[in-house]
């Protein structure tokens, strides 16, 4: 009688478990993200305190910045003039939302002219690129303040700052030395930051957009396109022998692209936008560019 | 039936390893009654359930015991809870959730008589104190928290649930007093006040230093070591009375060194320091005029 009672509980308990598991029908996919997830966290929280003591100054973050920046850079006579249109909106929008960051930092705003690139990517001290397949899924300007808002505060929130800091000390190179921060390449600043930087610019980034008179809706749009996107990527798995693949692929991704789930950002942003009372900002501007051309070259 | 269960033991280990595949990050964020409760729950209560079957009245069960698995399994078990939590709870409040393990931790000690439950209290211990520093302290964002709840509760309700544990560690060492140990854990382990004092006293201070405005960190340093003379005056314990009198001479010396020659002060931190510190001295002096003899005693 003295175990029947506890065995009884931890049976009902465990049948109960059970129960709910199959009566819900959207199944978990497996992957190794708990693991990954705890991994980055435990890395970011163990490199924080000795980022934050041995900080780079403004003027040290800004001249690195434009080293990589001059490294990375396009020139514009190499754009379409539609690219150079949506170049310039993309500075348009940026100068707008920038306007209220907490660091007062020259932020830069570029296209990146690939159609392929669905990403935007930020650089320490204050440039800020766009990908044209990113520009290409939007339908709103408020989608792109939101993304915009997003890089600005890796910047904003040093986080650009910090990758550089550990970049370094990684690759062995000396910050003072010309040249020596371009052998960082340019996919450390297009894989995402981990979840809590991430989830940081998110919400941080949505505030500046607010405040920069766009609505926080267009963060939720984003997350929502970005969350159909990454449904129908993910396949779920059937059978043992598809989770361990599917455990394989995702946890490189996830190695690689350590961003939370689109449905978690948008969590963040639904509850945000109730915290905030922003319930009545719901109109939004159409993504729209006008331009001209004069013998094939952009004008205006 | 020895197979069967040595068979069990690797199957219970399996599932906490697969939790971390395919349940802890299950289901929708923000849910709280998710798959993640209800499938991580069960695993976790079937642990502690065959932990507690390997008692150490059961015969059968010796081998077992040989082997460690009780131990093994009571880990498991308090492992799962800490995953568990770690997804369940926003990343900021995970250090409260694990004081609270903590204080239930050392309350199962207490009252099953299990040691066990204690050196994972205090390892836990270790774990909060090191969240609190590396994520809640340096870590936290640079902008953003700066209200009150941001600033000092999270980390303030984890530092006062670990010293709400300070009740049972004093009874855990009333318990085990004639005891002798001749290693440094075991000394721990026979004092656990000690630990479950100094450490939520240094986050405490750590915070205070970090979070607060320059001009009132040696005040809130101030009125912190007052606080902690006064109680260990309470409870008459020595350690914690000098770690109240080092902190309230760091604190003057900090105004001498420091404070003093500071250009970035206002003149209203100033005054507001020198006086809180000086009323925080000459309130220790009169404790200590008032309790003279007392002291004599326990020196």
């Amino acid at each position: 009688m003295k175990r029947a009672a506890p065995f009884v509980v931890v049976l009902l308990v465990g049948v109960a478990g059970l129960y709910f598991s199959q009566r819900r029908h959207d199944p978990a996919p497996v992957s190794a993200n708990a693991i990954v997830a705890m991994a980055a966290d435990a890395q970011r929280d163990l490199s924080r305190a000795p980022m934050r003591l041995t900080r780079l100054s403004d003027a040290e973050e800004i001249a690195v910045g434009k080293q990589l920046a001059a490294g990375y850079s396009i020139s514009a006579e190499k754009l379409s003039p539609e690219q150079q249109a949506l170049d310039s909106y993309v500075k348009q929008v940026g100068h707008a939302v920038s306007a209220n960051a907490h660091r007062h930092l020259p932020y830069s705003f570029h296209l990146v002219p690939d159609r392929g690139m669905i990403n935007a990517f930020s650089l320490p001290g204050g440039p800020v690129y766009v990908g044209e397949g990113m520009l290409d899924l939007m339908t709103s300007e408020d989608e792109l303040a939101a993304v915009i808002g997003h890089e600005i505060e890796h910047i904003d929130h040093y986080h650009c700052a910090e990758r550089v800091q550990i970049e370094a000390r990684l690759r062995n190179l000396q910050l003072g030395i010309v040249g020596a921060i371009l052998q960082i390449p340019v996919q450390v600043w297009e894989a995402g930051y981990n979840k809590d930087e991430e989830l940081e610019a998110d919400r941080e980034g949505m505030r500046l957009a607010v405040l920069g008179g766009y609505s926080p809706y267009g963060a939720v749009t984003m997350f929502e396109r970005f969350s159909k996107l990454h449904s129908e990527y993910v396949v779920h798995a059937l059978n043992p022998e598809e989770e361990l693949t599917q455990l394989a692929i995702q946890s490189l991704q996830g190695y690689f692209r350590s961003h939370p789930l689109p449905s978690e950002r948008l969590a963040q942003a639904n509850s945000l936008i109730a915290q905030e009372g922003w319930q009545d900002r719901k109109m939004q501007k159409p993504f729209r560019i006008e331009y001209e051309v004069q013998n094939g070259k952009f004008v205006k | 039936m020895r197979q069967f269960r040595f068979q069990a033991y690797v199957a219970l280990a399996a599932s906490f390893g697969r939790i971390f595949f395919a349940n802890l990050t299950a289901g929708n964020p923000g849910e709280f009654w998710g798959p993640r409760m209800y499938t991580v729950l069960p695993i976790t209560l079937i642990l502690f359930f065959v932990y507690f079957q390997l008692g150490p009245g059961e015969q059968s069960a010796r081998d077992d015991r040989g082997f460690h698995f009780d131990m093994l399994l009571a880990y498991l078990g308090t492992g799962t809870v800490v995953a568990f939590l770690y997804f369940q709870f926003p990343n900021e409040w995970l250090v409260t959730a694990l004081a609270a393990v903590v204080f239930v931790l050392f309350g199962l000690a207490l009252w099953l008589d299990r040691p066990l439950f204690l050196h994972q209290s205090l390892l836990l211990t270790v774990g909060v104190c090191a969240r609190g520093v590396m994520h809640n302290l340096f870590g936290a964002s640079y902008f953003t928290g700066g209200d009150w709840t941001g600033r000092y509760f999270v980390l303030g309700a984890a530092i006062a649930l670990l010293l709400a544990c300070l009740p049972f560690a004093f009874q855990w060492r009333d318990r085990y007093r004639a005891k002798l140990s001749n290693n440094w854990f075991g000394t721990l382990v026979r004092h656990p006040e000690q630990f479950m004092f100094f450490a939520p006293i240094a986050l405490l201070t750590l915070m205070l230093a970090i979070k607060m405005r320059a001009g009132m960190v040696t005040v809130a340093w101030g009125v912190e070591a007052l606080s902690i003379m006064i109680f260990a005056f309470v409870i008459k314990e020595r350690s914690f009375r000098l770690t109240g009198f080092l902190l309230l001479i760091a604190s003057f010396g900090k105004i001498l060194l420091l404070d003093m020659w500071s250009g970035a002060w206002t003149w209203r931190d100033r005054y507001i320091t020198f006086v809180i510190v000086g009323v925080a001295m000459v309130s220790a002096s009169f404790l200590y005029n008032k309790y003279s003899e007392k002291i004599r005693q326990f020196l």
